[in-house]
């Protein structure tokens, strides 16, 4: 059975078990930062915080449990970071059934916040970014219902603490959740919900799989995890909202049809402050939680929340363009074009193949700029990258403007009123040989031979610990 | 209250897509996207004082304030 406590228990080296007091209003963020700055991602844990009342929390806080790609990779059970692409397209489309268990047996159950006593107040919610209005759930997976078919789905979706008992959730106008939330809303319904945090990050990854619609995502959260997902039904909704048993809280209540709040401004993923705009509310009926339950946050716009995001949609993007181009070999969305850029790496691709892969790369809605590549160069080095734009490259010739497809409207450079985006694909691979088996009719790389270069890290190895220029 | 917003311009002239509210009791101003200038909008909520105020009547003044 997997759960954050087990998987924290299991990468104890990667925890650093901040030994001293924080404040959840910006300064786990401002740690964040630092470290993303600084390239190092510890799994960070807070026991010294306050909750929303001021007083010291209970319930530690966890962020950071996945700005490691090579951390998180392991919690997937990929022996290699670079794998997750095609780890990931198979593994999504496994779905495993969720098991469903009894309350007395479900953890999150353990205790049980009803009436005033459900007061959000007693979480220690961080304030992430200056200029946001207050505490944010960042890591709350909201999970509502299709009135019409019973089916269930998950997403991810940031909430404002307004109060004790009525905060905002912001389902985006595209999303699942908000087709579910229309549908109560049309038949004057509150729409059920039940918002879960923290759990193993196999199961968080597992849950953000791209579904059709209606489709649980229970099943490919399975998938993922490479077992069944077990599930409890919620105190308030009963069967028809069931609850991972092995979260850490659940929120349970209602959206009352109608209403709307201003919501932000928010730090989103793009890196800027994005703007107010309308959100439903959410009034809460009860809370439960393990009885040594911990608060997961996500450091929005980090790569805490980019690196999981970007890896399960590698595996996406692996699909899509793997259905047109058979030479792909390998995907990275890296985490310095936040979600709009994708690199794709293929093996000897026929005349025309590199085009057709960024194409359908680009009607991939989140994507804005995509780089093919051939297999001599590391997708994983943005150096290397670049190397390939700089060398192989003719832009009229090597590059496809595309404008009109759908695109993010969080990107800061849209056009205001445009509701689609103008997007690039770039053609960085060698021009195929002239006949098969012959060279490539281009300038050869220039090396060394490998006998001088195991020569070369040898002697490097001697020179121990040194104090030489980094620049 | 005061609302920034940028010009409207022809499409290969860069304009940056997001209107600028001054809370009215505090004076600070903050990002609002389109929907929240809308007739039907809820109100626009302050981030630094919490003061909530409406927008929807309000014409945005194009170029600077
Ligand atoms: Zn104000």
């Amino acid at each position: 059975m997997s759960d954050l406590h087990r998987f924290l228990a299991e990468q104890a080296t990667a925890v650093w078990d901040i030994d001293a007091p924080v404040d959840p209003r910006h300064e786990l963020t401002a740690l964040q930062h630092e470290l993303d700055r600084a390239g190092r991602h510890p799994i960070l844990l807070a026991r010294q915080i306050r909750n929303l009342r001021g007083e010291p929390s209970g319930i530690p806080v966890v962020t950071n449990l996945t700005a490691s790609r090579t951390l998180t990779a392991r919690a997937l059970g990929i022996p290699d970071h670079r794998d997750t692409a095609r780890w990931f397209a198979t593994r999504s489309r496994a779905s495993i059934a969720p098991e469903v268990i009894a309350h007395d047996d479900a953890p999150v159950q353990q205790i049980v916040w009803r009436g005033a006593e459900a007061s959000l107040h007693r979480l220690p919610v961080l304030t992430q970014h200056s200029g946001e209005p207050g505490p944010y759930l960042t890591a709350a997976h909201a999970t509502t219902f299709d009135p019409d078919s019973g089916v269930d789905n998950t997403a991810i979706q940031r909430c404002w603490v307004q109060s004790a008992q009525r905060m905002t959730w912001f389902p985006y106008p595209t999303t699942h959740n908000m087709r579910n939330l229309r549908k109560f809303w049309d038949r004057g319904e509150p729409c059920p919900v039940a918002f879960w945090i923290g759990h193993h990050p196999a199961v968080l990854l597992g849950t953000q799989a791209k579904l059709r619609y209606p489709e649980s995502h229970w099943g490919a959260a399975g998938g993922v995890l490479g077992a069944p997902l077990r599930v409890v039904p919620s105190l308030t909704h009963g069967e028809k909202i069931m609850v991972p048993a092995d979260a850490e809280i659940v929120i349970e209540g209602f959206a009352p049809p109608g209403v709307y709040s201003a919501d932000g401004p928010f730090g989103e993923y793009t890196g800027y402050l994005g703007a107010q705009v309308q959100s439903p509310v959410f009034d809460v009926t009860c809370i439960t939680m393990r009885r040594d339950a911990i608060y997961h946050d996500y450091g929005s716009g980090l790569t805490d929340m980019l690196v999981p995001d970007n890896m399960a949609m590698e595996g996406k993007v692996y699909e899509i363009v793997k259905a047109v181009a058979p030479s792909l070999v390998n995907v990275h969305v890296p985490t310095e074009g936040r979600r709009f850029h994708a690199y794709l790496q293929l093996r000897n691709p026929g005349r025309g193949e590199a085009r057709d892969a960024l194409t359908a790369a680009l009607a991939y809605r989140r994507l804005k700029t995509v780089i093919a590549v051939d297999e001599d160069v590391d997708i994983f080095s943005p150096e290397a990258m670049l190397w390939a734009v700089a060398t192989r490259v003719q832009w009229s010739r090597d590059s496809i403007v595309i404008d009109g497809l759908s695109g993010s409207g969080l990107d800061p450079s849209i056009p205001e009123g445009a509701s689609t985006a103008s997007k690039m694909g770039i053609d960085a691979t060698l021009p195929p040989p002239p006949r098969p088996g012959a060279p490539r009719a281009v300038p050869p790389v220039a090396t060394v031979p490998e006998a001088a270069m195991r020569r070369a890290q040898a002697l490097l190895q001697t020179a121990g610990d040194t104090d030489w220029p980094a620049e | 209250m005061r609302i920034v917003k940028d010009n409207v311009g022809a499409s290969w002239e860069k304009r940056g897509n997001t209107a600028w509210l001054e809370c009215p009791a505090c004076r600070n101003w903050f990002p609002v996207g389109p929907v929240m200038l809308r007739a039907e909008a809820p109100a626009a909520h302050c981030p630094q004082c919490h003061h909530e105020f409406n927008t929807a009547a309000r014409e945005p003044r194009s170029g600077g304030e």
